[in-house]
């Protein structure tokens, strides 16, 4: 296991006590809630029965936008206490997700990027980001390509919202 | 339960079995004769009767065997009664435990979804609350200002993330967006990009975290919309290992 492995477990242990703690709501969505991000390359986004979003591409890499349902609308207490990306991956290309956090209209708002590389199944971990008032959540991936016949993708995503 | 009445009723049939046995005595018939015909005939009809009695014992005691089975299965639903009681009554001390909360958070968005708690949240409160949210993110830029503003220039730090901006714009991977200003310190940076139409906006976003100031950090956005379909975002970015400043 490694070192951001381990961490990344221990900060999920936390963030889930904390929500244990206080009032927050756990939501796990599937991979293949994710939607592509732009045309080019969009055939090569393959959507599993079994819920993941995979890119089989070997030479390109895709962009994906996953929707997070808000449902504590007004902040605080609906801020995004953390967001847990799990990917599986065939090589040690990193992955590359932006967190977003939209006023009503997407004029503004916070945003957080994170990388993550390793082999096999990877967890992305995002710490707490602000909401805004009325505002929505989207995620942003660009899913690396595939390794011969292994396709590298979104098997689910974990979102855990103040309430 | 039906049984009782049945053994009872099988009883009853003993007995008068038993009083025709007795009704039908040969020895009070008159005459030897008929004494002894009657002795002959009454000794089959007791046979018979013996035999009748043997079998309605045969069935009583079938009967009460059934009664203890149907007395074991009274015993037995009523142990399932016990337990379902104890049940209930768990379920009932558990009122404080997830189930109740579900069903209260159940009640809430019932609740929110309520025509009364729709009026409550009438539709000026949520312009209202709009405005206040807008003034609430342009006070929070002008804090991003000040605290860039106040901070020292990280000559390491500050000059390699403007660097990297800038070669990063001047490649093609960017179309259709320009950077017009890139201005760090020491945990924050200043980024001003121009977007040409909303797909290069997009395009934009969307890999924005291949640059190295967006890079596992967080930032604050705020677009103004142009003329012509065109955009000027400007970017507040942490460093690194930094926080940005909460918003109040």
């Amino acid at each position: 296991m490694t070192h951001q492995t381990a961490r990344l477990i221990l900060a999920m242990a936390i963030v889930l006590m904390a929500g244990a703690a206080q009032a927050a709501d756990f939501k796990t969505y599937p991979g293949a809630m994710c939607q592509p991000g732009e045309l080019t390359n969009a055939s090569n986004i393959e959507y599993r029965f079994t819920g993941e979003v995979f890119n089989t591409s070997t030479e390109f890499s895709v962009l994906v936008v996953c929707p997070i349902v808000r449902d504590s609308v007004f902040t605080p207490p609906g801020d995004l206490r953390a967001v847990f990306v799990r990917f599986s991956k065939p090589n040690d290309i990193p992955a590359t997700c932006t967190l977003f956090s939209r006023d009503q209209f997407g004029t503004s708002g916070f945003m957080d990027t994170r990388f993550t590389s390793g082999v096999g199944n990877v967890v992305m971990g995002f710490p707490a980001l602000s909401g805004v008032h009325i505002g929505y959540y989207v995620l942003s991936c660009i899913v690396p390509h595939a390794q011969d016949d292994r396709p590298s993708g979104i098997v689910s995503y974990l979102v855990v919202e103040g309430e | 339960m039906g049984s009782p009445g049945i053994g009872t009723a099988l009883a009853l049939g003993l007995l008068a079995a038993l009083a025709v046995l007795v009704a039908r005595n040969p020895e009070r018939e008159s005459g030897p004769e008929a004494a002894e015909n009657g002795r002959a005939t009454a000794g089959s009809e007791v046979e018979g009767v013996k035999a009748e009695v043997a079998r309605m014992q045969a069935r009583l005691r079938a009967v009460l065997h059934e009664q203890r089975k149907g007395a074991q299965y009274a015993q037995q639903i009523g142990a399932f009664q016990e337990d379902l009681a104890r049940i209930k009554r768990q379920l009932d001390e558990l009122a404080g435990g997830p189930e109740s909360r579900v069903n209260a958070k159940v009640k809430a968005a019932e609740a929110e979804d309520s025509s009364e708690a729709l009026e409550s949240k009438s539709l000026g409160e949520l312009e209202q609350a709009e405005a206040a949210e807008r003034q609430r993110l342009t006070q929070y830029t002008a804090v991003l200002d000040g605290k860039l503003d106040g901070e020292s220039y990280d000559n390491r730090w500050a000059e390699q993330i403007e660097s990297s901006l800038t070669r990063a714009f001047n490649g093609n991977d960017r179309a259709g967006t320009q950077l017009l200003s890139a201005a760090c310190r020491s945990t924050l940076c200043r980024i001003e990009v121009a977007h040409e139409n909303p797909k290069a906006e997009s395009q934009f976003l969307a890999r924005i975290g291949t640059l190295q100031a967006f890079g596992n950090t967080r930032a604050f956005y705020q677009r103004v919309a142009g003329q012509n379909g065109g955009s000027v975002t400007v970017f507040y970015a942490a460093r690194e290992g930094h926080q940005l400043p909460v918003m109040q």
